[in-house]
């Protein structure tokens, strides 16, 4: 069989790897650690060595508050099985931890009545967005581009406009996404058929073709690594700076195969934006339904985008139209 | 347009297609393969472009991001394993849970996951 490199064969284990040097820090949670072990599995796979980790103050908090809302969560999902483990465990996936009902508006619900997921979302919320830090400041301690907290950022706008800008645009926090496995994918559904089919949401469509186009990209460019990897071709900043016979091989393969090559450094610059318009666009199709368009389907229709189908069935009101509750 | 009406009434044919085991994994490996992309690709490019009047950096201070942020960096030759891995099981599990639908189960999705509720040991 060819030279696949799916795996590592020989693995060389030497000293710890300790990182880039950084400057001296204030505290002792700005210093790095010096604790690393290699694990042989990984090693088989990719790099053996875990660690070192670094904490950092944006590090600390980010995880308190994470671990906060995972244990709100949790504990809300075990007192609904009245704290059976057993059925904590059977009915998992199920449970949920739900967002408040639509009369408290953009209010401050009673604890058991949406308090908590609103305590839990803060917590969620400010850890992501302390995390975000940790990775800007992370980036700019090793004197390296800040692209992925860019990137991160792109992934929590779409968090934000579900749970955050479009409840508020709808004037409403019942809006926002339950806590839960199977709750959430209801949600999903719920949504769709509300606001008449979210497949005719170009937006949408968008970012399905960013996604597919993510996983085609990552699959074509990895692919193309590691077949080159004989002439070094996995040390890509080299390749990029100083263009050596794995780029070259790479290259034209693409050229007579397709007709087109990206370079070394522009495919990562593809991936980037396939990868980051999958969250922008899906975010701006998501805040656009309900608060500037009602119904994607009709308004296909209006559009000549889609067929205007035959009335089989007579009309049924719309539960959700219905006056009071 | 077509292929989006047929999307949606396989979906509904079985009540609610995202109770599908395998579109739960495919969704899941599509989600991961453009997270990782989107991690790569940054990586790369913040060693190449760092700024005006900086040097491009190294493969080193990419391991020392990812083992500061997070306690682990995949490596350059182990990330593009990943990557494949991912996107190749992002559409395997697609065929799967399309080719399942049908020949394996015709009813609605949500009930599929009844044999977890009735395992022997808690019902």
């Amino acid at each position: 069989m060819a030279y696949q490199n799916i795996f590592t064969r020989v693995q060389v284990h030497g000293g710890p790897d300790l990182g880039m040097p950084q400057k001296p820090a204030f505290t002792v949670l700005g210093q790095r650690g010096s604790q690393t072990f290699d694990w042989h599995i990984l090693g088989r796979f990719g790099d053996a060595q875990v660690g070192p980790f670094y904490l950092g103050w944006t590090g600390v908090l980010s995880l308190i508050l994470g671990i906060f809302a995972f244990n709100i969560m949790g504990m809300n999902m075990l007192a609904q099985v009245n704290y059976d483990p057993v059925q904590f465990i059977r009915q998992l996936f199920w449970l949920s931890l739900d967002p408040p009902r639509p009369e408290y508006g953009l209010s401050f619900p009673p604890l058991n009545d949406g308090g908590w997921y609103m305590i839990a979302g803060f917590c969620l919320t400010a850890s992501i967005l302390l995390f975000w830090l940790r990775m800007y400041r992370r980036a700019i301690a090793l004197g390296m581009g800040t692209h992925i907290a860019w990137a991160f950022a792109a992934a929590i706008w779409l968090y934000l406009v579900l749970g955050f800008f479009r409840p508020l645009a709808m004037g409403s926090w019942s809006e926002a996404v339950p806590f839960g496995i199977f709750p959430h994918l209801d949600w999903t559904t719920a949504f769709s058929l509300r606001y008449g089919n979210l497949f005719y949401n170009p937006f949408h469509a968008l970012s399905i073709v960013f996604l597919y186009g993510s996983a085609l990209l990552f699959a074509m460019h990895a692919g193309t690594i590691l077949a080159v990897s004989r002439y070094g071709g996995e040390r890509e900043i080299e390749q990029i700076t100083d263009r050596g016979t794995a780029s070259e091989r790479a290259a034209l393969f693409w050229r007579w195969t397709m007709g087109f090559n990206g370079t070394m450094e522009s495919v990562h610059r593809w991936a980037w934006w396939f990868a980051v318009l999958t969250p922008i666009t899906g975010g701006i199709g998501i805040l656009l339904t309900g608060t500037v368009v009602d119904n994607w389907y009709l308004w296909a229709v209006k559009h000549g985008v889609a067929a205007q189908y035959p009335l089989v069935f007579p009309p049924v009101a719309d539960p959700a139209l219905a006056p009071g509750r | 347009m077509c292929i989006r009406d047929r999307v949606s009434n396989v979906g509904y044919q079985y009540l609610h297609f995202h109770y599908n085991p395998a579109h739960m994994l495919a969704v899941t490996f599509f989600f991961t393969t453009c997270l990782a992309l989107a991690l790569h690709a940054s990586l790369v490019l913040s060693a190449t472009n760092p700024g005006g009047g900086q040097t491009v950096k190294t493969p080193e201070h990419e391991n020392t991001f990812f083992r500061d942020t997070i306690g682990y960096s995949i490596g350059t030759l182990g990330v593009h394993r990943l990557g494949l891995l991912l996107a190749l099981n992002a559409v395997f599990w697609s065929a799967v849970c399309i080719v399942i639908s049908g020949p394996f189960w015709t009813r609605g999705w949500p009930e599929w996951w009844n044999w977890w509720l009735d395992l022997p040991f808690w019902r």
